[in-house]
Parts: C-alpha cells; structure tokens; sequence
C-alpha cells in the first residue's frame, strides 16, 4: 500500500517546485530576490518535512500494529519509525542556513533578483534528496521492522539498512550546506 | 583481543542419565551443543506432546489471567526488555506446587461459564425491554386468547391512530383498553366479537399496528401469567447471575495473581522441551549416548568438575578441525569489549577470523564524537550510562557501556568545537567566566568554517580506509601467505600515504620529495600485483594498469566520511537554532519570558541529542560495515550460545 504512495508524493513535491519555479520565473522580477530566497529556504524545509511525515507515519502505522501484538517490541520498533524522520530535519536546517545567509536575524539584507535565484538553488540538492530518499527509506524501514518481528535479536542490522537510504539525504544536505555558505555571493 | 580458543567437547555416557546430564550441563553454561539432524525417535514421541500440551494450556492459562492482571513494567523496561525477577527457590517452589491441569480444567470451566452468563443475561435484558411497558397489564397472558364468542388480542399501536376508533372503525363490537402509551406508540388491550367483519387482527393492522404475544417472554418465570410476578422473577435470577458472575470474577482475580507462576512454569516448559529437542538430536546406542559440543579451552576445567558427580561418563576434549563450524565468542578487555556490540550487529567472526572490534573501537569512538560534536551532550550520555547500569539489571550492558564510552569522546569532540549545548554560553553568557572557559578549548568551528572539518572526516576516513588494508594483509599473513599479502595488501598500505603526501607536495605543503618515491614503490607493486597473477604475456601491462582500479572505490569510499561532517553540522546547528529561540522569547514575552527559556532548552536539546545520538549511532556503524569491513572482513561466524536455563519470560536470580 505504502509503495503505491511514494509516487504519489514525489509527484506532489515535484509539482510545488515547478510550481515554485514558474512563479519565481514569471513573478520574480516584481517580487524581489529576498521572496526568491524565502521560496527556496520554504522548498527545502517543506519538502524534506514532506518526505518525513509520510515516512513517519507510514512507519508509525506499522510499529503501533505490531506493538500491539507485541509490546516487548516497542524499544526495538521506535528507532525504525524515527529514522526517516531525519529528513525533515536535514531540510529544516538548510532552510535556517538560507536566513541566516540572508542575515535575516539581524535586519534582512536586501538580495538582488540573481542572488535570490542562488539561494533558491542551493536549497535544491537537500530538499529533493530529503523528500524522495525519506519515501524510500521509509520501505526499508518497514520491511525492517519485519525482522524485528521474526527474529528480534537481528535488530540491529534492521536499522544499518535504512541507513543506506540515508546516505543521499546526507550528501544532498551537505551539497546544499556548502552551496548556500561558500557559493552564494552575497 | 580476539576470539576466544575452543575446545571441542565430546561426552559418552549412559543413555538413561541423558536428561540429568543435560540438566547439570544447563546449570554449567559453559558448552555449545551441537545439533544434528534427528533420526527415527518414534520411541520419544509421546514425551514431546507431553511438553507441547502443557505449554499451549499454559498458554492459555497465561492470557485468561493477563486478563486480570498484569506484570508492572516501567518505561524503561520497554527498551532494556528487563524482565520480572523470582527467587530461584520462589521458582521450585512454583514447580513442584502448581498443578496445570487443575488450573486449566479451572480456567476453562470459569471462561465458558462467564459466556454463558453473559448470554443469559443478555436474553433475559431482552425480555424485559419487551415485557416492561406491559407491567400494568393485569389479565394473565394465558388468558389472553380467543374464546368461545370473543377474540382478545395485545397490540402495539401508534397512539394517534386510536382517535380514529370510532370513526372509521365500529366501535360497536370492538373494545380496547390502553395498558400503556410511550413515545407515540400505545399497548393496548383489544376484545371483540368472534364471526364479525372486520376481524380484530384486520382492525390492529387498519389501525397501523402489529399484534403481540408475550407469552414466550414470560416462559418459565411466571406461574400464574402475570407480567409483574415474571419481571420480578427474571430481575431476581438476573441478580442472581450476576452475583455469581461476580463471585467467578473475584475467585479468577485472586487466581491471577499468580501469574508470575505461570510464567515461570512456561519457562520451566520451555525448558524441558528444549532438552528435550537437544537429547531427541543426540547420536545414541542402545545404551550410550554422544553428547557433542564446542566450550572455552578457558572452561575446560570448570566443566569436567562440573560433570564429575557421574562415574560412568568419559569427557574427550580435543582441538577443533580445520573445517568445522566452530562457535565464536569474543573475548576483549573492558576498553574494547563494548565495541563488540557493533561488531554483532554485523555478525560474526569466523572462528579462524580475526575479531574487528579491536581495529573499529577506536574509529567508531572518533566518528561517534564527532557526529554527536557537543561536550554538554556527551556528558549527558555519560552520566545516563552510568545511571542506567547503577539502576537497572541488564542481560547485556554492551550498548549502554558504549554510549558512555562515547560521550567521553563526545565530550572533547564537543571542547574543541567550542560546542556546549550548541552556542549556549555566548547566547546567554557571553562576556563571563563560563564562555571565557569554554572557548578556550575550541580549535574548529564547524558552522563558520566546515572545509577544515570536511578535510578532517575526509582525512580520518582515508586513515581508517589504511588501517582497514593493513588488517587485511596482517589476516593473510596470519594464514601464511606473507608474500601475496605484502604484494597485494602492502603495495596500497605503501602507496596510499606516498600518494597523499605527494599531493601535499605539489600543493607546497611539504618540502620534499621523499613523497614521490614512496608513491612510486606503491605503485610498481600494485602493478607486479595486477600482472603477477596474468598468465598471458601480452596481457600483463593491461593488468598491471588495471590493479589501479581499485583507487576509483577507495576514492568513493573516503568521500562517504564526509557524512560525518554532515552529522556534525545538524547536530550543532540544531544545537544553535535551539539557543536562538530560546533567546527570541524573551523579548516576544516581556516580563515573565523567561520562564520559558529553561523548558525550550531542555526539550529542545533533548530531542537534538536523542536525535542525533541515533544518527551518529548508526552512521558511525554504517562506515564499519560498508567502508571498513569491506577490506578485510569476511563474518558468517556461529556465535557461541552455551546450553543454558530458557528464560523468556522471568529472571530467575539466586
């Protein structure tokens, strides 16, 4: 059921930044480089938290089950729902990183129409990666929790497999870092 | 440091003392037995449904009584997987007193009849919801049926539709009686002559209504027909049922109580069902019997005193063979020994294998520290660790060691990042004491200057890449194959260092040239070592070229490590976001603001901590198993599991 969702939701995700660009494209000249910043700061916070939630909760779904036929299992299962949910985090902190490039905590510098365009960008690697590899971490982490249920002792190997997913969500989140602190002239 | 020596273990004794055997060697804990495929045991079978039978009552016995009752567990329990503790003399006593088949009959006998209370009671509360409006109704319900002249019926009826007897209807030779009138509807009593049109049944139904008979409700609880004696008998074996519901419920609730019994029984059960399954797998004569089986050459001794109560038995111990499955235990002092919990979580050494845990501990500790990278968090994980083993009983304290081991780390990862609850001490101490001390450790700054971190994660990984070959090639040297191990191992040990300081030259770091001569020794033997093994002469230089390969996976190897400044970022910024609002509050709230800055801070860098300890946890491993690992670790080893007590359910302590 969950495999059929992903699709869905990286179509969804893609759909807002299209969305995003064709305003920012169209619009731009008339909102200002600061609103095309803001939108991709939105992009990476919004996406990788998109990717999460449906993570989480598809993750989450799973666990409640089967700790309610298993309650000794709980300790083992959290870690399985709590790993796609770093995502969201990844992308929360690149789009911290973008206002605080923008110094917005100390009086928003005024960014030109380009500059507001690399921000946007630089938001891109981490809030893709974060969106899509959630999804798909999320399978693994389900059918990890599967062997938390036959053979609980191997739990621990449940939870390095998820991390492979991760992998890419880290690198996207690391690209973009580097991109909005050491690319974007401002 | 390593896995630990085994002897292998073969008893001959006695067939009939196979269960007293199994029995002493359970309590010993000190031999691996191993299985083989079971042969014909028809002669076993009724035993083994035995074991079966009593384990599925208990199984029942066990959630009847959850129903009542159930074993307190604390919410850390949920993670530790600590179970309930008895005595061990608690537990024989529970043995030798508890008959399961009493309980059984007992719990069995006191279910079914809850249901059928249940279901009675049910029936009879329906009764009474039909027989309740009627209560006022004074004719017997006997009487109530066609005589020689008259038809008499009860009815239920829509109470309007009576203004219209009279009207549409005769009223001539039909009389009613209204015994009841509720939400719209009307009881009533009807009486008419016999041989008339219309009928009383056509008259109810012209008047919307259906004809009743109480006279199935009332069965059984009224003698003389009337409505009230039924009702008032029916409520009194209502009570009654009720009452002995009761009397089931108290008598199950005490019997519950014992469920501590129970479980310990199951695990008894359990027990003598897996001796059982072992002496069922044991190569037996008529008369002798073979127990075979791995133990430490360390605890040799302790199991031939162990089994020196039996006369007749004779223990051989012995090396193992090249080609067995040997049981892996890994044996490694208190430094290194929690590490061991990462190397399981991959698997096994093979038991002629080296054990990784020594070569990983000190890289998993680093990478660890500098994921986490804040000193307050690792104290935290320290203090927490050694809380946690003061308080709770745990089976394996790996884990919770290691945690402590690495906030030590974390700790100084955390002083020299300068990062104490992220920026707290400039945020709300800036200029005093508490930040003069802090910052006088920091060295690196992870969020204004990440390229020097990146070239530390990516320099700390090509050095665990390094040392990951050197173990390679010390394990072929182990087997004796020292010359492929320093042609085909030594060649990159050599020319990886060569290769970095050369780089560092020409970026006129290093004045010298030395660099490039250790470069080119590396590379001549990886070249031998690709052409060596190419018996077509032509072919050589292509292979000699192509040992170069493997700097393409080596290359995308050292680049993952950059993950750990990725972790370090996240947690430290997180870290800063948290001190950030916590410092906004307090101009958004005027006054009393705050009061909130201590509840944003400890549950916003607990959540970071929580967080990013399980990412830095498992990212750490991660660079073990697929970075590391993958140079020289081959695993697929038997972990030892000496034959002991089954304990499933509760603890038993001595």
């Amino acid at each position: 059921m969950f495999e059929g969702m992903i699709g869905k939701w990286v179509l969804i995700g893609c759909l807002i930044l299209v969305g995003m660009l064709i305003v920012g494209l169209f619009f731009g000249p008339f909102l200002g480089g600061n609103v095309l910043a803001l939108m991709g700061a939105g992009l990476a916070v919004a996406l990788g938290g998109i990717g999460s939630i449906v993570a989480v909760g598809a993750t989450g779904e799973k666990a409640a089950g089967m700790t309610a036929e298993n309650p000794d299992n709980f300790g083992r299962l959290l870690p399985l729902q709590a790993l796609p949910g770093t995502q969201g985090i990844y992308g929360f902190l690149v789009g911290f990183l973008a206002l605080v490039k923008m110094e917005a905590f100390a009086g928003v510098l005024e960014l030109s129409l380009e500059q507001g365009w690399q921000v946007f960008f630089a938001c891109l690697p981490c809030a893709l990666s974060c969106l899509i590899s959630g999804l798909y971490q999320a399978k693994v982490c389900l059918s990890g929790m599967d062997i938390v249920a036959k053979k609980p002792e191997e739990s621990g190997k449940a939870l390095i497999l998820p991390a492979m997913v991760e992998t890419y969500a880290v690198l996207g989140l690391l690209a973009s870092v580097l991109m909005i602190m050491f690319a974007v002239k401002i | 440091m390593a896995v630990a020596r085994m002897r292998k273990v073969t008893i001959f004794a006695y067939e009939d003392l196979g269960e007293s055997i199994f029995e002493t060697l359970r309590d010993l804990e000190v031999l691996h037995v191993t299985k083989r495929e079971s042969r014909d045991l028809s002669y076993y079978e009724e035993d083994e449904d035995k074991y079966d039978e009593k384990l599925s009552q208990l199984s029942v016995i066990k959630s009847y009584f959850e129903q009542y009752t159930s074993i307190e567990k604390s919410f850390l329990d949920m993670f530790t997987g600590a179970k309930p503790q008895m005595s061990y003399e608690e537990f024989k006593r529970v043995v030798a007193g508890c008959d399961v088949d009493e309980v059984f009959v007992t719990v069995q006998k006191h279910g079914k009849r809850l249901k059928e209370i249940d279901q009675e009671i049910q029936e009879l509360t329906q009764r009474v919801e039909v027989l309740a409006p009627w209560v006022e109704l004074d004719i017997p319900i006997p009487e109530i049926r066609p005589t020689k002249t008259c038809d008499m019926q009860l009815a239920i009826v829509p109470s309007n539709s009576l203004n219209y007897v009279g009207d549409e209807i005769s009223t001539e030779y039909v009389h009613f009686h209204e015994v009841w009138r509720e939400h719209g509807n009307s009881g009533v009593w009807l009486v008419a002559l016999l041989d008339q049109e219309p009928s009383l049944s056509a008259v109810v139904s012209a008047l919307g209504g259906v004809s009743v008979n109480l006279s199935r409700e009332i069965e059984g609880y009224s003698e003389t027909g009337s409505v009230k004696e039924a009702l008032n008998n029916i409520e009194k074996t209502v009570s009654d049922l009720l009452a002995e519901r009761e009397e089931i419920l108290s008598k199950d609730g005490e019997m519950a109580q014992d469920l501590m019994g129970i479980l310990a029984l199951i695990d008894y059960y359990l027990d003598k069902q897996n001796l059982f399954e072992l002496r069922k797998s044991t190569p037996k004569t008529r008369f002798t019997l073979v127990i075979e089986g791995y133990a430490k050459a360390k605890e040799i001794d302790k199991l031939r005193d162990g089994l020196s109560i039996y006369k007749d038995i004779e223990i051989v111990d012995e090396e193992p063979g090249e080609d067995e499955d040997v049981p892996v235990f890994l044996e490694n002092n208190v430094l290194i020994r929690p590490f061991e919990f990462v190397t399981n979580i991959y698997g096994y050494p093979q038991y002629n294998e080296m054990d990784p845990t020594p070569f990983l501990a000190p890289f998993f500790w680093i990478f660890f520290a500098m994921c986490l990278g804040d000193a307050i968090y690792g104290i935290i994980l320290s203090i927490f660790s050694i809380w946690f083993i003061k308080t709770q009983s745990l089976e394996d304290d790996k884990l919770i060691r290691l945690l402590g081991y690495c906030g030590v780390s974390t700790l100084f990862a955390g002083a020299l990042m300068g990062s104490w609850f992220g920026d707290l001490p400039s945020t709300f101490f800036g200029g005093t004491a508490i930040e003069r001390f802090t910052s006088k450790f920091a060295v690196l700054d992870p969020v204004n200057d990440p390229i020097t971190l990146l070239v530390v994660s990516l320099g700390l990984g090509i050095v665990h890449l390094w040392v990951g070959i050197i173990v390679k090639m010390l394990g072929t040297i182990r087997e004796g194959a020292v010359f492929d191990a320093i042609v085909d191992d030594g060649s990159w040990v050599v020319f990886i260092p060569g290769l970095i300081l050369w780089v560092l030259s020409l970026m006129g770091m290093i004045q010298s040239s030395i660099p490039l001569y250790i470069m080119i020794v590396g590379a001549v033997m990886i070249m031998w070592s690709g052409a060596r093994n190419q018996p077509n002469i032509f072919m050589k230089p292509i292979s000699a070229v192509g040992g170069f390969y493997n700097i393409v996976s080596y290359f995308s190897d050292t680049l993952s490590y950059a993950r750990i400044l990725a972790l370090g970022l996240a947690s430290a910024i997180i870290g800063v976001v948290v001190n950030m609002i916590a410092a906004l509050i307090v101009d958004m709230v005027p006054g009393v603001g705050w009061v909130f800055v201590p509840v944003i801070l400890i549950v916003g860098h607990l959540f970071n901590l929580v967080i990013n300890a399980l990412g830095s946890f498992i990212h750490s491993g991660r660079l073990q198993y697929v970075e590391f690992f993958s140079k020289f670790f081959e695993g697929g080893g038997t972990p030892f599991r000496p034959l002991k007590r089954v304990r499933k359910n509760i603890m038993v302590i001595d």
